[in-house]
């Protein structure tokens, strides 16, 4: 046991967060939202400080909570999900604080969010395939009460009780595959050893049927198509920053968590044609489905099932090849995906802020015309992430594309060009719906958006710091391939481990 | 040092259970039943019956102690009013603490003591599976804190304006 005590702290930060600012917004007679809001800032700074000294110790660090039995194991790839996981947190946890959206119970909201976070973090700490699925159900749970965190709507209560009816049954079918891996290996679950278990053993069925149920199960949460259909509703009904957190994190990570749980399954069963398939089926229906919105919120809920396809269809071709730079590609962009999604739902949430009070429709394209001259910052933030989703070059959403791309084309003949051109040709089709955005934001303004303020600071910084970095991780990809890079490696050599 | 855990534990009880029997505050009464549950699991633990004990955690402490509540809620009495809104959370929590403070001294305890297959099963339960115990504690957690959102419209009592049960049962506490 090579452990430090060092490795779970970014954990029992957070754990500990969550009842600390549930405490502190129930006790905290004045001003709760601030206080609570504080306390969760607090432990999300402490988590991606020991995440970032853990970044400079030799990886993998085995650690076991009183010395023995399943631990967890810090990899490169726990390394990435907690710093995407704090950081995505970090900035909706600023934003929740300066806007409406935890007005109501912040001593609720923001363990809500912490839990959120820990449940991602904890996905990449996961050291066996139960605890995995634990972590998996805490962030899950979590997100069940955030997205109908607005009780008295009803249309929020509609969208919650679908993504939970969902999810949930989505949830049995994951835990169903993880027992019937526990059945075909005889007990072990551990990444460690689970994959030469896996060849080694012959269960009572199937092992496909395994794989199965885990993709279905984990795909639900991943919204992959055909399994997607809670989330426009979900991602449109909930409060600005917990779509953001939505979209920009819980979404990715459960593809990720798929795709580690998957990672253990040896070479014979098809798992990457599997994701392949599903993958080009989520991104090309996903945009069909994007066309035509007119909801400015809504089309971007229905845009992030586009953008889940490119990840797991860049995971089913590193898969299916072994291709390490698709494994990098689809990592790259679950790293800009929480910039690009997370800026933009954050960015439209402050100008819904602004609008609260108006008249009629407030999220239609058509009335939000011109506010781009009002509110310059959430404005440039949507146009900015926008162009990034589209795969504009000098912006973070292009360089997981290209790698993906890239791989794609590794796959011998026809079929690896057919592949790269599935991609190209969804990213020409998703400019279909971004460029009216953009059309729209800086259109002739309307009588409502002529007197509109300027987007309040608080939550102009983490809009910005989400701008910030879109722009910095295109213009500089490798500040993002040093975090992808180790963690594709991870994923990609089966999360083995040699101590 | 187990056997001041145990004697400990059995005070515990005692005093929790004297506790529970005359406080005037239904609260009070409730909360200490379930630390007399929690600390008389303990006890059954060191005493060497580990399935017992987790019973007697998740049934006595845990299970029970939320049907007093929420029976107690359906009266509409004063005692309602006082469990209403805010305090169901604080509940809550003090229940998720003892139940985390009985994990802790479990866990901390070296189960050579007894032997057996029950006590195979409890220590893959509280040794092996240490750290998704700990993440259940927190899933659990939020889980009340869900339903305590969700709920939140119909833990009001009727016609007390649109605040929130936090506000609405500050005005109500002296």
């Amino acid at each position: 046991m090579s452990g430090t005590h060092l490795a779970i702290v970014p954990l029992i930060a957070l754990f500990a967060g969550v009842f600390g600012a549930y405490l502190a917004g129930q006790y905290v007679r004045d001003r709760p939202t601030a206080r609570s809001g504080v306390i969760a800032t607090v432990s999300l700074l402490i988590a991606l400080a020991t995440t970032w000294l853990l970044w400079t110790r030799s990886l993998p660090i085995e650690y076991a909570l009183l010395g023995e039995g399943v631990g967890i194991r810090v990899t490169a790839l726990s390394i990435f999900l907690s710093t995407v996981a704090c950081l995505i947190g970090l900035l909706v946890t600023v934003y929740a604080i300066g806007s409406e959206d935890a007005r109501d119970a912040p001593d609720v909201y923001f363990p809500l969010v912490l839990a959120a976070v820990a449940g991602v973090v904890g996905i990449g700490l996961a050291a066996d395939l139960f605890s995995l699925y634990v972590f998996f159900e805490v962030m899950a749970v979590a997100t069940y009460a955030l997205v109908p965190f607005a009780v008295d709507r009803a249309t929020a209560v509609e969208a919650g009780v679908k993504y939970v009816v969902m999810n949930a049954a989505g949830s049995l079918l994951a835990i169903f595959g993880v027992s019937l891996i526990y059945a075909h290996t005889g007990g072990v679950l551990d990444f460690a050893t689970l994959s030469a278990e896996l060849t080694a053993t012959t269960g009572p069925g199937p092992l496909e049927a395994a794989v199965l149920f885990l993709v279905i199960g984990f795909g639900v949460k991943a919204a992959v198509v055909p399994l997607h259909t809670w989330l426009p509703d979900a991602y449109t009904e909930a409060p600005a920053s917990a779509s953001a957190l939505l979209a920009g994190l819980a979404t990715p990570a459960a593809i990720v968590a798929m795709v580690k749980a998957l990672s253990a399954v040896p070479e014979g069963v098809s798992v990457g044609l599997l994701l392949l398939v599903l993958g080009g089926l989520t991104m090309t229906v996903g945009n069909f489905l994007a066309l035509g919105q007119r909801d400015l919120k809504r089309l971007l809920a229905y845009s992030s099932i586009p953008h889940v396809g490119y990840i797991v269809f860049g995971f089913g071709v590193g898969f299916y090849g072994g291709f390490g730079v698709a494994f990098d590609g689809a990592l790259f962009h679950v790293l800009a995906n929480a910039f690009m999604k997370g800026g933009a739902f954050l960015a439209v949430g402050a100008i819904g802020y602004r609008l609260a009070g108006a008249e009629g429709e407030t999220r239609t394209l058509s009335a939000l015309s011109g506010v781009g001259y009002r509110m310059p910052v959430a404005a440039g933030a949507i146009a900015v992430a926008v162009l990034a989703l589209a795969g504009v070059p000098p912006l973070a959403g292009f360089w997981g594309k290209l790698f993906i791309v890239l791989g794609s084309a590794e796959v011998s003949g026809a079929v690896g060009v057919g592949l790269a051109l599935l991609v190209i040709g969804n990213s020409f089709l998703s400019l279909g719906y971004y460029l009216p955005v953009l059309g729209a934001l800086f259109g002739t303004p309307t009588d409502a958006v002529r007197t509109l303020d300027r987007t309040p600071t608080l939550l102009a910084i983490p809009i910005l710091a989400l701008t910030g970095g879109t722009i910095l991780l295109g213009l500089a990809p490798a500040f993002g391939l040093d975090l992808v890079g180790p963690a594709a490696e991870v994923l990609e050599s089966g999360l083995e481990v040699t101590p | 040092m187990i056997d001041q855990l145990t004697t400990a534990a059995l005070v515990v009880t005692v005093l929790a259970g004297l506790v529970a029997v005359a406080a005037r505050d239904f609260l009070l009464s409730i909360l200490s039943l379930s630390g007399a549950s929690v600390a008389l699991a303990v006890y059954f633990y060191l005493a060497g019956a580990p399935i017992a004990a987790v019973f007697e955690a998740v049934v006595a402490a845990g299970l029970v102690t939320v049907l007093f509540l929420f029976v107690i809620s359906l009266t509409e009495t004063d005692a309602a009013e006082r469990i209403s809104g805010a305090k169901l959370p604080v509940v809550g929590l003090a229940l998720g603490l003892l139940l985390g403070v009985g994990i802790a001294v479990w866990t901390l305890l070296d189960p050579a003591a007894a032997s057996g297959t029950d006590v195979a099963f409890a220590e893959a339960l509280w040794s092996v599976r240490s750290i998704d115990l700990l993440a259940v504690t927190v899933l659990v957690f939020v889980g009340v804190l869900a339903v305590v959102r969700l709920t939140a419209e119909r833990l009001e009592p009727a016609g007390d304006g649109e605040d929130g049960p936090t506000a609405n049962s500050r005005e109500v506490e002296p």
